[in-house]
This record gives structure tokens, C-alpha cells and sequence, in this order.
């Protein structure tokens, strides 16, 4: 039986949450520790530290409940963490892509492990961190496939329904819309911006080059929104807030602040650069290896040292 | 009075990983436990070992940040708290 220091006993939560978290935020080939010691701002962990604090972490694990996975005869620390969450947000976007793989292969769950080691392989291409994933995290990974393809045809039957009313079938934090906006694309392929129109959005105006934040309507009045040093008045219909410069940043923190509380929402800035599909304004996640076939805007406060293109115009 | 480097070796105290910041209060750690655990304690007890199942818990990326801090501030009387209390 684990004997475990009193403070950690009263923290079972807090630490379980702390994995959970650098699992979800922070997650990079198949590892932690380094993640682990850059977000408490420390010297890398001693392996005995390690050892200690996964100690620790069973124990606290065991006392929520959650699942220990044990691999190849002993605990798997980092897959447990994974397991817990989900899907790490640095993958999403490739997962989204497997997702699409599975609406057209009815089969796909029944695949011996070597054939969907083969699958995943073909799909992720040279994304062998999201392979990897999907090969050691394949019943994780099963059942967030299911949840998203149960998620799409609903939303896809009924558009009048958001993304609060799939929250039985798939849980979907805001921040796969935020910083993988084709989340929304995947969802709900005929009008995705319909998915987007609950929360606020960085949105390019290519016609009058001005970058504003598209926000909701709010129920409550009066209210505001806040967002770094911006500060208008919320109405009951969406409209936009103008940012121009203040988009400038590295993240945008966004406060709504209603008279029965507030709300919070932290969006990708344009700091260094952001890019903006053309198709409707909405800012694109910058950190995709690949882009659609579209027109894109580059935008950026200042000049940029190096900006390449690789693809379809440079082929022709 | 010494300067100490980050990272360096006290032999009365072990590894200084702080050179300056804040210590957490009981009470502000406390806090963050009470709020996981209540929203722990909504999800279903027949979801908790499903893949996915904390993530309800985990905070959005703004609280996630103050959460860190928190647990920075504590981080090293916790670790020297791991060393003096055996975990078989």
C-alpha cells in the first residue's frame, strides 16, 4: 500500500490534473519529463524524482478512480497521462485527419494491430509522433474516433444544433476550435463558421485590412468585453470588436465580463505572423505542415526574414 | 549574503531550484483541489476509466497558466516533502 506524504494525499486532484494538463497542453514525442520541468520552471527531474513523483501520481490516480496502463510489464507513466485526456492538442490536427480516413473505411475498428499499424502509417505520412500515438494509444484513440464520427453526423443532420448539444456524445474543448480551427471544417463541412459563431474569433477583414475579433451575442446586459487593453461595451447581437495592433500578440486573452460573472477564452494571436484563409477571414492554425488549396493572407506587424513557399504554384 | 545560482547545490538544503518568486499558500492550493475534485465528482463513476475521462477537469489554457503558478510556488516543498515520506 502506497504511503504517501500528507500534502500529496489532500492534492490527489491537483496532480492528477497537472499530468492531465501537461498531457493535454504540452505533450511532444512520447515524453513528459521535459515538459514537466520547463512548466515549474526547474533543472530536468532526477530519475529517482521521477520515480518518486510517479509514486505519487499512482497513488493519486488510484484514489480518483482513473486507470494506471501498464506496458510491456510496467507502469506506462506518459500513456496514462495520455489516456486520461485524450487526445493531446499538438496532435489534433493529424487526428482530424485519421477521422476523415475512418468516415470512408467502415471496417476500420476491426483491423488486426497490424493492419491499423499499416493504416496509420499511410495516413500520417511523415508524422511519425502521431503514429507512434495511435499505434501505443490505439483504444484511446479508437474511442475519440468514434465520438467524433457520432459528433459530425449529428451535427451534420440537424444545423440548427452547436457544439453544446454534442457534449453527451463528444466532449470538445474550445481549444481544439481555437488553435485547430479545422476542427470546425471537419464537423460540419457545409458551414463550419456555424460552429464558430458561439465564441469569440480572430477574423482578417481583407477588404479593409483590419483585424477584429468576431464576438457572440450575450443574454445578459450589461456586459463587457475586455481583451488586453481594449475594452466594448457587449450587445445582445454578434458583432465585432476592432483590434488591429492589440492582435498583436502572442495569445489573445478574452474577458467577458456578464453581471452573474465572467468568462474567459485564450485564442492564438498574430505575434509573430498570422495567417487568414480567404474564404471567410477566420485566422488558420499556423503551426499546420500542410494547407488546403486556398488563398491565404500572411499578416504581420513587421517585415518577416524568411518566407518560403512549397507546393502546387512552384510545380506548375 | 551569497547569490546563489539557479540550480546549484546547497549541501543544508539540497538542489536550489527558486532563486526568486512566490510561495503558495496552503489555501490557494487547497482551492484549486476543492474545484477538481467537485468537478471530478460530476463525472459519471462509470465514464472515470474511459480514455478522455479527466479531461472535463482540466482547466482552459488561461487558468491552466495561474494553475502552473500555484503549483510552481509549491513544487518545492512538495518534492522535499516526497523525500522525507517513503512511498512503497
Amino acid at each position: 500500500m502506497a504511503h504517501v506524504a500528507p500534502w500529496t494525499r489532500r492534492e490527489s486532484h491537483c496532480l492528477a490534473v497537472l499530468y492531465g494538463g501537461l498531457a493535454f497542453y504540452e505533450y511532444q514525442d512520447r515524453a513528459l519529463w521535459p515538459q514537466f520541468a520547463t512548466a515549474l520552471q526547474r533543472q530536468p527531474f532526477l530519475p529517482n524524482e521521477q520515480t518518486q513523483i510517479n509514486a505519487t501520481f499512482s497513488a493519486a490516480v488510484s484514489r480518483l478512480g482513473l486507470r494506471v496502463k501498464r506496458r510491456e510489464g510496467s507502469a506506462d507513466w506518459v500513456g496514462t497521462a495520455i489516456y486520461h485526456i485524450g487526445i493531446p492538442l499538438s496532435l489534433w490536427e493529424g487526428f482530424l485527419d485519421v477521422c476523415e480516413w475512418a468516415l470512408w473505411q467502415p471496417d476500420w475498428e476491426a483491423l488486426d494491430d497490424a493492419d491499423w499499424r499499416g493504416a496509420m502509417s499511410g495516413r500520417t505520412g511523415g508524422l511519425t509522433r502521431l503514429k507512434t500515438f495511435l499505434c501505443e494509444n490505439r483504444e484511446a484513440a479508437r474511442v475519440k474516433i468514434q465520438e467524433m464520427l457520432g459528433a459530425r453526423k449529428v451535427l451534420t443532420e440537424d444545423e440548427s444544433l452547436t457544439i453544446d448539444d454534442v457534449k453527451q456524445v463528444c466532449f470538445l474543448r474550445s481549444e481544439y476550435f481555437d488553435y485547430v480551427p479545422e476542427t470546425a471544417d471537419f464537423l460540419r463541412p457545409a458551414n463550419p463558421a456555424s460552429l464558430l459563431e458561439h465564441s469569440p474569433r480572430l477574423v482578417w477583414d481583407e477588404q479593409r485590412w483590419r483585424l477584429s475579433l468576431h464576438v457572440p451575442g450575450v443574454a445578459a446586459l450589461p456586459a463587457s468585453w475586455r481583451i488586453a487593453t481594449v475594452l466594448q461595451q457587449a450587445a445582445l447581437t454578434p458583432h465585432e470588436i476592432l483590434l488591429n495592433s492589440a492582435a498583436f500578440n502572442p495569445a489573445l486573452k478574452v474577458r467577458l465580463e456578464e453581471p452573474n460573472g465572467a468568462q474567459e477564452w485564450d485564442l492564438p494571436g498574430s505575434e509573430p505572423w498570422g495567417l487568414f484563409d480567404l474564404s471567410d477571414g477566420r485566422a488558420v492554425n499556423s503551426k499546420r505542415e500542410q494547407l488546403p488549396v486556398r488563398a491565404y493572407d500572411l499578416i504581420s506587424q513587421g517585415p518577416l526574414a524568411s518566407v518560403q513557399r512549397e507546393g502546387f504554384d512552384e510545380q506548375e | 549574503m551569497k547569490l546563489r545560482r539557479y540550480g546549484e547545490s546547497l549541501p543544508e538544503r539540497g538542489v536550489f531550484t527558486r532563486p526568486f518568486g512566490r510561495f503558495a499558500t496552503a489555501g490557494e492550493l487547497a482551492s484549486w483541489e476543492d474545484r477538481f475534485q467537485r468537478e471530478w465528482d460530476r463525472v459519471q463513476l462509470t465514464d472515470r476509466g474511459r480514455a478522455g475521462a479527466l479531461l472535463t477537469v482540466v482547466p482552459n489554457l488561461g487558468e491552466w497558466s495561474r494553475f502552473l503558478e500555484v503549483v510552481r510556488a509549491a513544487w518545492h516543498t512538495w518534492l522535499r516533502g516526497l523525500g522525507e515520506n517513503r512511498i512503497a
